[in-house]
């Protein structure tokens, strides 16, 4: 009776045991004490076929021979393949094995799995991130022979206050407020006549009226509530001037009030779909490729490419995100696209810096598959994403360009905690809800910015 | 001899052993010291904080829903899947042509992934052009936001939850149901016993072994409901439906709080310790022996 007892125990805590593997399984910093290296991601890697590359160029006839490297992405579909293309013709012109980790979705939370037990590829993608999350694991890489050919859009967004550089950012996203002109049109909307959010708000009252609905923002995602903040706190002309508060941890979080105040009227005055705090990004293209819905704010040009994708027949636009006052800067927000940095305790530094050097110089292909913006010198191909750019920059000369907004001016981790706030948000507009949300951010950020700081 | 063969039996049991200690005690012991530190769950650098993640949790709005949601998902998908599974078992234990169509298509289900099954239902449920919907569109009844508040959510994903995990149960008390000796039950038929009889004083009692591992499984699995979740709501309307398995990969991954997420962890293994070895002994003291 006693072992069926204590056999009953033993099941039920190795049961029990399971349910904190989760927490556990990130394995720990190397601090001093433990140097714990538990939870390596799983490689979940693809070899890529050693396939004629075409004209060799940039790896400057080195033979590395023998030499293996580790690349992590997170691209898929055309870009993908476009990259696999590059690193195929690299592998044959200096005799390098690649071993491609495609994480996919898993990307983020393999990545920081991989940072907490230090055992990083050689070369990763840095998808926004490389100042702010990443630095502590990445090479500078401000000498290389690529660094001055990179556009001031770039350099804007991956140099450091220092002039230091941690990623090859081949190609840049560019976020503005995509516009259906299909549903525009209909509606006897001119988008590009657009300038503050209260016209914003007026386009939206006529396309409302026509049978549409005007927004297709998510409150499933983040965005909703941080791509836009620029436009009010931070650049030319805007209600208010908090950046150095926001940087340097003082922020007090009480001008965000406004914003939640005109995010409200989206509600008020049915702009939004009804499920709008259960959809995802997928239901927006897919409604948008119907013509149901006219705008999305605080969105990249990956998002026009697949609502054309899906329906060849839409027409899509990009406008910038709206001044908050008239006369103020109307902006785009440049990310990180396909971007990649070397880690710098990689023991193959030579092989990776020259496989960057390579890419830089073969960036066309993923630059045109990416349907982004470049930040090399192209020469051969225009991504569709630089199209719709060049169009938006033929109506509005004068857009303000910066970095995307949480990236430059919120600590590392403010981005899910938007994500929450955009949830709370989406479903109380009362002002104590609002207070709510702000206290909410005001205590995550603070927290986060004090860990920023250690 | 015999102590030879005892240890023989023993080694056997060494790469089982060390398996455990490997993926289960040693992360349990790491998750047990980061909970004590203040870390974003990637960087070399963490902070003491003694037992801050822990006292955070009785303040934590979200900790209190997902660990409400929890016991919904853990103690209403073992009720439904159970009640389910042994109505199943009992229609299928019994000879009709087709039985072992029946049999399988009931048991389908469970042979998706989690993962999938909540991508299917998101569709299935999901507001604008929702397969729920345009079924009720055809009887001239508009959309039905299903998923608009967080127990409707909580609802839907034990629903689902259950009806998947059926197959499951059907399996095990069908495996019961036949091991249960023909003799008793015709003695009972001679002695004029009614089938309504038969079932409570005698296939009931001699099925209490197949109810413990049923309701144990069903209850860990509810406990630790994840894949689906994360598919069919990803946590929403608003973190509403959060499971505390989801909510523990939440705080590691999206919010950057690995020590605090630790925390929960710790918090939802004395949870489940503390509801299912009460269960297991309560349901182990009424097996009988024949």
């Amino acid at each position: 009776m006693v072992k069926r007892k204590w056999a009953t125990m033993t099941m039920a805590l190795c049961l029990a045991a399971n349910t904190v593997l989760l927490a556990g399984c990130g394995g720990s910093a190397s601090t001093p004490e433990t140097g714990g290296t538990t939870g390596a991601a799983q490689n979940q890697g693809t070899e890529t076929q050693n396939q004629a590359g075409g004209e060799s160029q940039g790896a400057g006839g080195s033979d590395f021979s023998g030499k293996t490297i580790e690349i992590a992405t997170y691209l898929s579909g055309d870009t993908l393949n476009a990259y696999k293309q590059v690193i195929a013709g690299f592998e044959s012109e200096t005799g390098v094995k690649v071993t491609l980790d495609e994480y996919g979705e898993d990307y983020e939370s393999t990545m920081k799995t991989r940072m907490a037990s230090n055992d990083l590829p050689d070369i990763f993608e840095t998808h926004g991130w490389s100042l702010i999350r990443y630095k502590e694991y990445l090479t500078d890489l401000s000498g290389e022979p690529w660094a001055g050919k990179l556009n001031k859009a770039a350099l804007g967004v991956i140099q450091d206050t220092d002039g230091k550089l941690y990623t090859l950012m081949t190609t840049g996203s560019c976020l503005g407020t995509a516009v259906n002109m299909n549903v525009c049109e209909e509606a006897g909307v001119d988008p590009w006549a657009i300038e503050t959010w209260e016209d914003f708000n007026a386009a939206c009252d006529k396309i409302k009226e026509a049978g549409f609905t005007p927004i297709a923002n998510y409150f499933t995602s983040a965005g909703a509530l941080a791509n836009a903040n620029g436009s009010w706190l931070s650049y030319e002309g805007a209600q208010f001037n908090d950046n150095e508060a926001m940087l340097n941890g003082t922020w007090d979080w009480a001008d965000f009030k406004t914003i939640l105040d005109y995010l409200q009227t989206w509600f008020d005055n049915g702009y939004l779909y009804a499920d709008c705090g259960t959809i995802k990004q997928a239901d927006a293209i897919e409604r948008c490729a119907r013509n149901e819905c006219a705008f999305i704010v605080g969105i990249g040009t990956s998002y026009q490419t697949a609502v054309t994708a899906q329906n060849p027949d839409v027409v899509m636009a990009m406008i910038p995100i709206c001044a908050s006052k008239e006369g103020g800067a109307r902006f785009c927000g440049i990310g990180e696209g396909a971007s990649f940095g070397i880690w710098k305790d990689t023991k193959e530094m030579d092989v990776c810096k020259a496989f960057l050097n390579y890419v830089s110089e073969n960036a066309d292909g993923i630059n045109s598959a990416a349907g982004e913006i470049s930040t090399l010198p192209c020469q051969t191909s225009k991504s569709y994403g630089m199209g719709l750019m060049e169009e938006m920059e033929s109506h509005y000369p004068n857009v303000f360009y910066d970095n995307l907004w949480d990236r430059k001016y919120m600590p590392s981790g403010m981005w899910g905690v938007f994500q929450v706030a955009a949830g709370m948000f989406c479903e109380d507009q009362s002002e104590e809800s609002k207070q709510e949300v702000i206290d909410y951010l005001r205590e995550n950020y603070t927290d986060l910015y004090e860990a920023s700081q250690e | 001899m015999e102590k030879r063969r005892k240890w023989m039996l023993l080694s056997l049991c060494i790469p089982a052993f060390l398996l455990i200690f490997i993926f289960m005690i040693v992360p349990l012991g790491n998750a047990v010291k980061v909970s004590f530190f203040k870390w974003n769950g990637y960087s070399q650098k963490m902070r003491w904080v003694g037992l801050e993640n822990y006292g955070s949790i009785f303040t934590d709005k979200v900790f209190l829903r997902s660990t409400a949601n929890t016991f919904i998902y853990g103690f209403g998908s073992t009720l439904l899947q159970n009640i389910a599974g042994l109505s199943a078992a009992l229609f299928v234990n019994r000879q009709f042509k087709g039985r072992n169509l029946v049999r399988l298509i009931l048991y389908m289900p469970i042979m998706i992934s989690g993962v999938i099954m909540g991508a299917i239902q998101y569709y299935i449920f999901n507001y604008d052009n929702g397969v729920l919907n345009n079924l009720l569109n055809l009887f001239g009844i508009g959309n039905i936001y299903w998923m608009e508040s967080g127990i409707g959510s909580v609802l839907i994903i034990t629903l689902i939850n259950s009806w998947q995990a059926m197959g499951f149960c059907m399996l095990i008390y069908l495996a019961g149901l036949q091991n249960i000796p023909k003799m008793y039950e015709e003695a009972a038929l001679l002695d004029g016993t009614s089938r309504r009889q038969i079932f409570f004083k005698i296939d009931l009692p001699l099925l209490m072994p197949a109810i413990t591992t049923a309701v144990i499984t069903n209850l860990i699995g509810g406990f630790k409901l994840y894949d689906i979740i994360v598919t069919l709501t990803n946590g929403g309307p608003n973190r509403k439906s959060l499971s505390l398995s989801y909510y523990i990969s939440l705080l590691y991954f999206n919010d950057e709080k690995a020590g605090y997420s630790a925390a929960v962890g710790i918090a939802l293994f004395i949870i489940i310790f503390i509801v299912a070895v009460p269960i297991n002994q309560y349901l182990r003291s009424r097996e009988v022996e024949y």
